[in-house]
């Protein structure tokens, strides 16, 4: 289809084309002179639009997690372009910059280390406000803020007066997203946010990020190792092994019909809880 | 199934049926800290019988780690077993002090725990850790222990044994690690390993892989206890299970019965939210709040039927 010359065209909310990204192989290192590169992530494509959801899939070592950092610029990708809202990530100054990280948010893995431990749960959730100087006058500590973030995922308000070790995991992931939600971003990238936790929890992180999508429209970026997990959520699947991209494409189809043996192996590895006998000694069929 | 395996099946029952190697009766446990009494185990019956692996599920905080803890003689020293009893190989171990358990470990309990890389020690290679625990448990010296090394290497399916014993934790890969972690506690071929989320830190198909050695292991004749939240591993490796929540056990049975026709309401719940890929549209249901509220209930109402003030 095309567009009349002079319209308007909506841009996807995050383009990714041919993406790549190297790092310095500290192991290969020699004593006197720089580490050689190491590739980690090698022409990854992908589009998300507004309110849509992506599914990452892979292994350790897979490089989902430099995917997740690539795409927040924590490390900017040598290879390839990134555009949001059309517009080249890598060429924006710094005030594009805040911009831009304020509109994609990641939630990190372990809130353990990603929530300062010395500071209460109120603090950490309103403070990318604060640092940003958007906190309202009338709410100089930032505390009705805060209550509404913990509302938001589901916290009771009064939650924002403990530390970090006084929760369970699940509700230490809950102030992470909330914090992430502070800004009111476009896209929350969520790398690992449900390993570690329990299966009631788990399956309540779940929730939570499908209601904020179909609340709020935010788009997802869920990077798992859990592909039933990234079933339940997501209409976009991207497999990656070894900074590869295996397969892509839209979500049902792909668990339906696993065109690439390494997928299919995934799909047979994951217990599925139903008695079955002869699971553990079955072979993948590829 | 074949008739052959049916039959063995049958014979390792009747064989557990005289002897489990771990048996816990009526097991009552509470923390005493700060005047303040928490109960925590709260009536707990289990058993594991050689051969068979047994699950014990739930979520954390429903005590099952300190199941395990208690059955190492792990339990921390604010924790106080205020009756019941733990079997362990035919003996009573129920209140039995740090040294005498030094004699059990390793050589009739071993466990392996969820991080390899916490539980060796970074700073030295792994031949020399597992040689401590030969020349510890077995009394191996000199050529003897490098090369039982190499057999347990081996029976766990590490390739390229001789390189790894010269490498540190570090060095490998998590797969890798829980092999050598595994390798450890089969050494001295204890009655009883009790596994604590052994595969939750590894990826899916290296979990299958550790999944397969355990159950290659356990069927030489060991009893395992297998602390898990995942109930697909359950239902893929374990024999029979039991469901914990609150110290309690809510439900135990064979794996085929309970994964059929869950019993209890909590089961169920855990099952629901449980996400399957292999079926659209399932949406993931969280345990119901009100469900833990009226488990929470019955749990103090237990308390107070019992005389404990909490």
């Amino acid at each position: 289809m095309t567009h009349p010359i002079g319209a308007i065209v909506p841009a996807p909310l995050l383009q990714v084309r041919g993406l790549g990204l190297s790092l310095p192989d500290m192991a290969k290192k020699p004593f006197f002179s720089a580490a050689p590169m190491k590739r980690i992530l090698r022409d990854v494509h992908f589009t998300l639009e507004a309110g849509g959801t992506l599914g990452v899939i892979g292994e350790s070592g897979s490089g989902k997690s430099t995917l997740a950092r690539a795409l927040t610029m924590l490390m900017p990708p040598q290879d390839g372009a990134l555009l949001f809202q059309g517009r080249d990530v890598r060429r924006f100054d710094a005030a594009d910059m805040v911009a831009y990280r304020t509109q994609v948010q990641l939630v990190f893995q372990d809130p353990m280390s990603a929530l300062n431990p010395r500071r209460r749960v109120r603090d950490i959730v309103s403070q990318p406000l604060r640092a940003l100087g958007r906190l309202a006058r009338e709410d100089r500590d930032g505390a009705r803020a805060a209550a509404q973030l913990l509302e938001r995922v589901g916290l009771a308000a009064q939650l924002g007066g403990r530390y970090p070790h006084e929760l369970s995991g699940g509700q230490r992931q809950r102030v992470g997203i909330a914090r992430a939600l502070a800004l009111q971003p476009l896209a929350l990238i969520a790398d690992e946010v449900t390993s570690g936790l329990d299966v009631s929890a788990q399956a309540r992180i779940v929730a939570l990020l499908e209601e904020l999508r179909r609340d709020n429209g935010l788009a997802l970026v869920f990077i798992s190792h859990d592909l039933s997990l990234v079933r339940s959520l997501c209409d976009q699947v991207l497999i990656l092994r070894q900074g590869v991209v295996v397969e892509h494409g839209d979500a049902a189809d792909i668990f339906a019909n696993p065109r690439h043996a390494y997928t299919r192996e995934l799909l047979d590895a994951i217990p599925l809880p139903e008695h079955d006998p002869g699971w553990l000694e079955r072979e993948s069929v590829v | 199934m074949t008739d052959g395996t049916v039959a063995t099946v049958d014979a390792i029952d009747a064989i557990a049926a005289v002897a489990p190697v771990l048996q816990i009766d009526d097991l009552h446990v509470e923390i005493r800290q700060s005047g303040r009494v928490t109960p925590i185990l709260r009536g707990v019956n289990l058993s594991v019988s050689a051969g068979r692996i047994h699950a014990l599920v739930g979520e954390s905080g429903g005590g099952k780690s300190m199941v395990a803890k208690a059955a190492t003689g792990l339990l921390p020293e604010s924790a106080v077993t205020t009756r019941g009893r733990i079997t362990l190989d035919g003996q009573d171990v129920t209140r039995w002090d740090e040294p005498r358990w030094r004699t059990l470990r390793g050589r009739t309990v071993s466990m392996v725990l969820q991080d390899p890389l916490t539980a060796l020690n970074p700073v030295r290679r792994i031949g020399a850790q597992m040689a401590d625990v030969l020349r510890l448990h077995q009394g191996l010296r000199g050529g003897a222990v490098e090369a039982e090394n190499l057999r347990l290497l081996e029976q766990v399916q590490v390739r390229d044994p001789t390189q790894v014993l010269r490498q540190y934790p570090h060095q490998l890969s998590g797969g890798m690690r829980q092999r050598v972690v595994i390798a450890m506690a089969w050494a001295c071929r204890p009655r009883l390993i009790i596994c604590d989320e052994p595969t939750t830190a590894l990826d899916v198909t290296v979990q299958k892989q550790v999944l397969r050695l355990i159950h290659k292991l356990a069927g030489e004749g060991q009893g395992v206890l297998m602390v898990t939240h995942d109930l697909g591993v359950v239902a893929k490796l374990c024999h029979s299970l039991s469901v914990i929540h609150g110290g309690r056990i809510l439900e135990s049975g064979s794996v085929p019965e309970v994964f059929a026709q869950p019993q209890h309401a909590y089961t169920r719940a855990l099952l629901a939210a449980t996400p399957r890929f292999d079926r659209p549209g399932h949406t993931l249901v969280p345990v119901d709040d009100g469900l833990i509220e009226q488990l929470d209930a019955e749990a103090r109402a237990y308390d107070r039927s019992q005389g404990v003030l909490a």
